[in-house]
């Protein structure tokens, strides 16, 4: 659920660019993998497309606590589309966001660097943790939290790294300023992390093959 | 699955988000009740209020609010997008 909701100019376009191209790095990357399959995964290309819409919608939806948030399901992404497909997939979440000014144009690059953490991290963990956790439930919850910590973390770094234009306070009261922000995004994730939880264990009791037959 | 696997996981499930809950609430109780945009605008020790932000974008250039620019920007990627989509589809 991090993303970086400030204006166009927050950022110097020195930085604005550096975010862009290291974005574009990576998603020329996942670009590269999925090419590389001698087999497209068909089935992989249309949940990633489902992922695309729902994400889309859900990323607009304001739920009323904390004062306003919006979840993101990015790690849920990166379960089902896994990470190549899922880098893909938040770039154009990002672009289309900003198209209806949710985000600037100057900062898809480095919110969808943060998504792509998120992404990452939930593919990896919902990965790694099958032989401690079989549970599906909790294993996609668990790996749903350590992607949006992950991905939090990466939004201050960011921010912390290119300092905002405009602003007098020091790197020190940005981070204190941040770490409290990522805090109550946290509680959010809490949401998020429920939801994907429910979401992973339909799916592997009603359509296993979604999730791959090694990660069920 | 053995049900002590179970177990295991959603125990560590709910005590971690048991945890989240409390510090989340601990920083909101910080902060106060504000949108995700305010509490951006906060955080970072912005000037917050006014119809346009002072000072915004780049060399006096704006893409927020400007129809015209939003609408080139969107008109350049689809063109991009199309010509990845030919170069790709040959």
């Amino acid at each position: 659920m991090a993303h970086i909701h400030l204006e166009d100019g927050s950022f110097s376009l020195f930085y604005a660019l550096v975010w862009w191209i290291a974005a574009i790095i990576l998603v020329g990357i996942a670009i590269y993998l999925i090419r590389s399959e001698k087999k497209p995964d068909r089935r992989k290309i249309t949940l990633a497309a489902f992922c695309t819409a729902a994400a889309f919608a859900i990323f607009q939806v304001s739920i009323p606590i904390f004062g306003g948030v919006h979840i993101n399901l990015t790690p849920l992404i990166g379960i089902l589309a896994g990470p190549a497909a899922g880098s893909l997939v938040v770039l154009i979440i990002n672009i289309l966001s900003a198209a209806i000014g949710h985000g600037g144009w100057g900062l898809i690059g480095a919110n969808a660097l943060v998504n792509i953490v998120e992404v990452f991290i939930g593919y990896s963990c919902f990965r790694l943790l099958k032989s401690a956790i079989p549970d599906l439930f909790s294993r996609a919850g668990i790996a749903t939290l350590a992607g949006l910590f992950f991905g939090n973390i990466v939004m201050i770094l960011i921010i912390v790294i290119s300092g905002i234009q405009g602003v007098n306070q020091s790197s020190g009261q940005i981070l204190t300023g941040l770490s409290l922000l990522a805090a109550v995004n946290m509680g959010v994730a809490v949401i998020e992390a429920f939801v994907t939880g429910l979401i992973v264990a339909y799916i592997g009791k009603v359509r296993p093959d979604l999730l791959g037959d090694d990660l069920v | 699955m053995t049900l002590l696997g179970e177990k295991k996981g959603l125990g560590i499930f709910i005590g971690l988000l048991i945890l989240m809950i409390v510090v989340s609430l601990a920083a909101y109780s910080i902060t106060g009740d504000m949108g995700i945009e305010e509490r951006f605008t906060h955080a970072l020790g912005l000037q917050s209020g006014g119809d346009e932000e002072e000072g915004g974008g780049w060399f006096g250039l704006a893409l927020e609010g400007s129809l015209l620019l939003f609408a080139v920007v969107l008109g350049v990627l689809v063109i991009a997008c199309y010509g990845i989509y030919r170069h790709f589809s040959m």
